[in-house]
Formats: structure tokens, C-alpha cells, sequence
């Protein structure tokens, strides 16, 4: 190797050397030489959002005869100060008749008008990750609940939802569930009866019940003006069923009469109505109810026995 | 009375006093109900299938229910009209709500008109009594069959689903059609938006590709928006509209996660993930291996000879 070698290769690591030192100057000499900066920053409150809130996933509501079925609102709230905040915010959870509005029903507090409203100052359940809180809040609708199906007197409504969060800075955020025709409150046409037997006790051949008038309430359980048909078998002797007597033997009315000189001869006809018979549709949690009154003839020359029969009460839709 | 009577005689009062006390008590069955009570198949024409479900509903549902219908319909339209349930069914123990589908087939050549039946169903109670009370429902049938075009339509439901990194934003419809022509979505707008719902990131568009819903049916299906941005994992807004002839017809605003690859769609999932993800890399290791085989298989020949 000749000088001219050995004298570029020395000026190339020397240019080498001095490039590391400078940097390694530049990096650490910041460090050590540099001077320390403080900074501090208030973060403040902003103002929560929420997305969409949906009613019972979309679908329409299938009450419980004389009962209550849960009812869902789900949506999701975002708040920028994170979960802790969110934690700590307050919440109003309103589900009405969209008819009626929101207000109306947010005003009228808890619980409300159960025919129309329903309002909850908590969620039931909510989960909280980052700044994203997805809640639902669940109602028990009672089965009186106002139907807004395609028969109701108002088909073009729904069940709508609000929710409203305030976050601890007093900042607050809303939404409505969507308005339209869904979900629907469907009509519940539904009856409960206090009793499933009627006995007439010891009657001779010949004779009849009288003011026995032994007695079935029919309560309506759904959320529908009802009306009623009423029929029933030919009663038949427990020991031979070639042994009878004609359905219309026994009587019934609407109120309290002789079987000897008053009554409606029982039908077998299955579309005969109950004259006079109407259940409207309950709004409150008091009982619709109605009674009907029931007396037996019994025909000249009945051998004796036991004599069994099916009565059927079929309720029949008028209005809701 | 004389006293060996006693023995007997008590006991026997006794329990004649119990058995008239729980035998005479009144037995009331369950409440039974129809949700809803009828059937109004309007706008019907030829050809077409109309379905509906029904509820029947019970509040105890501690036993079994046996139940028979029965069907009362004009001449006309005798053979229309079916049921899912046979004419006697029961309802099973623990069973509150149970649906029963009611499909009315208009025949091809129908003629024009209104026709008007009911359904009944009712319940076999236990007999009890002298005269047992059974309890019944009735469904009101209006059906009306025309020509003309009826277009009724909605959509109950939008869900921005959750994903896995690398997919694009998928978003479930159910779109309810009640008319009696097929429909369908012709556009839909997906904006996307940081988990803070601050930021925008992406604008998204579909303008073709919605599957269409049969009239007088409703149907659940996922659209999804091809996208070049890679979501990577964490949460996020999205707010997603679907378009018919220019007008909006349904939105939803909501948060979604993109969860890490494989948690959804399992081990195969994170799989594709990682090749797809990591190609060019892959494709240049294979590249190196090969060349590193080639070398040392020609030095051993070099070595060996042959």
C-alpha cells in the first residue's frame, strides 16, 4: 500500500471521527448544557355526545296478559373527560308514546302514566372503555301499555326514547330514538277469568238453579276494547254419554237473575256474541273486568248423574 | 252416640270439612291472549305471498297448553290461507309467547276484491268442575287483493359492528318492506370519525350493491365499505346513511371497535391477517432461502463434483 493510500484512508477516519464527536456533542451537550422548561395545562370539561338511541333493538313490543315485559333502551354516550367522569354525570331515561311526546312524560316524572310514559333516573346497566359508555336502561311495560300497531287508533306512531346525560361540569347531551312507524306497541287482546269451573250443585229434573247465579269475572288483560263470544257442548252424563242435556239448558246473563223466568240460552254456535258485554281497554293498573251470571234448567226426565260441559269465552277485538 | 262411633266419626268429619274446602274452591286458568288480533293484508295482488306472525301469549306458563284453531274464510279464498301450526298444538311448558305464522299465497289469476274470515284459537282446559270455562281468542281477517303498487317501507334497525384490524367497516341492516314490490337502498354514506368524535378520518361511499328485500318481508343483511385507510385496533364513530332515490331513509350514529386480528374470525383470521399484512416481507424471506439453498446445493456439487 502506498503512501498516498495510507495518507486518503487517514483523512477519511479522521472526517469520520470528528462527524461522531460532533454529534455525540450535539446530543448530550443539549442534555447537560440545556436549560430545564416547566409547563403545566388545565384541562377543562368538554362537553359530552351521544350516538343513536334504539328501542328494544328495532322490534316491536309483544306485551304479558296482565303483566309487565322488558323494554330496552340502549345508546352510547361519549365523554371526552373519560370513564371516571362519566361515572359521576347524572341521567334521565325517558320511553314514550310518541303521540303524547317527551316532554309531557320527562315532566311527569317517575313512573309516570304507564299508559304512555315511562321514566328512569339511572341506567340499568352501563359499560365504560376510553371515553365510550354504552348503557341501556330497562323498562318493565305493563301489558296496558298504549298499542300503535296497524288497527291502533294511532297507526302512524310509535314508542320513541330519550335519553339525557349531564356530565359533572353540568354539561349536558340528548338524543331522540328515531321517529316513523317502529317499534310498534302491538295490541294485546287477552282475557283472565276468576274462575275455570261453574257448578251448579244438586238440581232436580225438571227444576233450575233460580237466583244461584253462580258467577264468572272476565277481566281484561290486554290493551284492546274486547267484546266476547260465548258458547258451549251439550252436557253429558259422566256415566254414559249417550246420556244429555241440550246445551241451551244452561242459562246466562250479564247480571244477576231466575234461572226459572230470565237468562240467555247458552249457543253452540261459535260466533255467538255476549249482547251488552264490553271490556275497554285498561290504561291504569286497575282491573277492566265484567261478570256473567250463570243459572241451569234442567229438562223434564233427566235420568240422574253428573252432568259435565265446556263453556268458552272468546275475546273478540273491537278497538284499541 | 255411642263412644266406638267417635274414632271413626271425627276423622271422617274432618276430612269431609277439608275435601269441601279445597273442592269447592274456584280454579282459574291461566290469562290467554293474541298480540296482535288481526290481519290486515291490504294491497295484496296476484301472484304474491303474504306472511304475518302471531303471539299467543299466557302469563302462567307452568304447565303445557293445549290449543286448537280453527279457520273461517270465504269460498274464495279457501286454500289461501295456511298455518305453521297444525289444526291441534300445544304450547310447551315454560313457553310464554309463542308464534304461530299465518301465509296467505294469493293465487297467479285472483280477482280483484275484499274478503273477510277469522282465525280462533282455543285453549282445552282441565276439567274440573260440572262445567269447566275454557278461553279463547279471535284474529280478524281482512284481506284485500287490486293491482296497484304499494310501496311501504322501513328500517328498524342499523348496527355499526364491531371488526378486526384490517377490514373494512361493516354496518347490519334489517329493512322492513311492506309493500307489495321488492325494495331496495341506493346509496349509503359511511363517515368515520376518531374515538373522541372529534376528528373525521374517512368518507366512505356506496352507490350500488344493496341486496334487495321481497315485498311483504323483512330481511337482515350486512353492507360493508371498502376502504384503503387500515383502521388499526382501538374504538372509533361512525355514522353511516342509507339512500333511496336521493333521500335519506334511515341513519345511526355510533361507536364501534376494531378488535386485533383473529378475534372475531378465529386462528385462520389472524393468519390471512399476518400474510396479508406482512407480504413483501414474506416474499423476501422466501427470496433469501431460496438463494441460500441455490448456494449451498451448487457449492456441494463444486465440492462432490456431478
Amino acid at each position: 500500500m502506498d503512501a498516498r493510500s495510507i495518507e486518503r484512508r487517514r483523512v477519511i477516519g479522521t472526517a469520520i471521527a470528528v462527524v461522531l464527536i460532533s454529534a455525540g456533542i450535539g446530543f448530550f451537550g443539549h442534555v447537560v448544557f440545556g436549560a430545564n422548561v416547566s409547563s403545566s395545562v388545565v384541562v377543562t370539561a368538554t362537553a359530552p355526545t351521544m350516538g343513536t338511541v334504539t328501542v328494544n333493538g328495532g322490534n316491536n313490543i309483544t306485551l304479558s296478559p296482565g303483566g309487565t315485559v322488558t323494554v330496552p333502551v340502549t345508546a352510547q354516550v361519549n365523554d371526552y373527560n373519560g370513564c371516571a367522569d362519566f361515572s359521576s354525570g347524572t341521567t334521565t331515561v325517558a320511553l314514550w308514546y310518541s303521540v303524547a311526546g317527551s316532554s309531557t312524560c320527562i315532566s311527569g316524572g317517575t313512573p309516570g302514566n304507564e299508559n304512555t310514559c315511562y321514566v328512569a333516573a339511572a341506567f340499568t346497566t352501563s359499560t365504560c372503555s376510553g371515553s365510550i359508555a354504552n348503557t341501556t336502561t330497562t323498562f318493565n311495560m305493563q301489558y296496558f301499555a298504549k298499542a300503535t300497531d296497524a288497527s291502533s287508533s294511532v297507526p302512524s306512531s310509535n314508542w320513541r326514547a330519550t335519553v339525557i346525560f349531564k356530565a359533572p361540569s353540568g354539561s349536558t347531551t340528548s338524543a331522540d330514538s328515531a321517529s316513523g312507524t317502529t317499534p310498534d306497541v302491538l295490541t294485546l287482546l287477552a282475557f283472565n277469568l276468576s274462575t275455570s269451573t261453574i257448578n251448579y250443585g244438586n238440581v232436580g229434573a225438571g227444576g233450575n238453579t233460580a237466583s244461584l247465579d253462580p258467577t264468572v269475572n272476565v277481566q281484561n288483560y290486554g290493551n284492546s276494547t274486547d267484546g266476547s263470544y260465548l258458547y258451549g257442548t251439550a252436557m253429558l252424563n259422566a256415566a254414559s254419554s249417550t246420556l244429555s242435556m241440550p246445551t241451551s239448558s244452561q242459562l246466562y246473563a250479564t247480571s244477576t237473575f231466575n234461572a226459572g223466568s230470565a237468562g240467555t240460552p247458552l249457543s253452540d254456535v261459535a260466533t255467538t256474541q255476549i249482547s251488552g258485554f264490553s271490556l275497554t281497554a285498561p290504561t291504569t293498573i286497575s282491573i277492566v273486568s265484567s261478570s256473567v251470571y250463570w243459572g241451569l234448567s234442567v229438562p223434564g226426565g233427566t235420568p240422574t248423574g253428573t252432568y259435565n260441559a265446556t263453556n268458552t269465552f272468546s275475546a273478540l277485538f273491537v278497538s284499541s | 252416640m255411642k263412644r266406638s262411633l267417635y274414632p271413626i266419626l271425627i276423622p271422617a268429619l274432618l276430612l269431609a270439612i277439608a275435601g269441601g274446602f279445597f273442592l269447592s274452591a274456584p280454579h282459574a286458568e291461566a290469562a290467554f291472549g293474541i298480540s296482535p288480533p288481526f290481519i290486515n293484508a291490504s294491497h295484496l295482488v296476484p301472484g304474491i305471498t303474504y306472511s304475518q306472525t302471531l303471539y299467543l301469549v299466557r302469563d302462567d306458563a307452568s304447565a303445557s297448553l293445549p290449543v286448537t284453531e280453527s279457520l273461517t274464510v270465504p269460498q274464495a279464498v279457501q286454500g289461501w290461507v295456511s298455518l305453521d301450526q297444525p289444526t291441534n298444538f300445544t304450547i310447551p311448558t315454560d313457553t310464554r309467547q309463542f308464534p304461530v305464522t299465518v301465509t296467505i299465497k294469493v293465487p297467479s289469476g285472483a280477482a280483484d276484491g275484499t274478503y273477510n274470515g277469522n282465525l280462533s284459537f282455543t285453549t282445552m282446559p282441565n276439567q274440573n268442575g260440572e262445567v269447566s270455562v275454557a278461553l279463547g281468542v279471535n284474529v280478524i281477517l281482512n284481506l284485500t287483493v287490486g293491482s296497484d303498487t304499494f310501496e311501504q317501507y322501513s328500517v328498524p334497525l342499523i348496527n355499526i359492528l364491531d371488526i378486526e384490524e384490517g377490514w373494512n367497516p361493516k354496518v347490519y341492516v334489517k329493512f322492513d318492506n311492506q309493500g307489495n314490490v321488492a325494495e331496495a337502498f341506493d346509496g349509503a354514506t359511511f363517515e368515520l370519525y376518531d374515538q373522541y368524535d372529534s376528528v373525521r378520518l374517512a368518507y366512505l361511499q356506496l352507490q350500488s350493491g344493496f341486496p334487495s328485500t321481497p315485498p311483504f318481508t323483512t330481511k337482515d343483511y350486512t353492507v360493508e365499505f371498502p376502504s384503503d385507510l387500515h383502521l388499526g385496533v382501538g374504538s372509533y364513530w361512525g355514522n353511516v346513511t342509507f339512500y333511496k332515490n336521493g333521500n335519506p331513509i334511515a341513519s345511526q350514529k355510533m361507536a364501534f371497535r376494531v378488535l386485533p386480528a383473529g378475534t372475531l374470525s378465529g386462528w385462520w383470521g389472524l393468519v390471512s391477517y399476518k400474510i396479508e399484512t406482512n407480504i413483501w416481507s414474506i416474499v423476501a424471506g422466501l427470496i433469501i432461502i431460496i438463494a441460500i439453498i441455490y448456494f449451498i446445493v451448487r457449492r456441494r456439487r463444486r465440492t462432490y463434483g456431478g
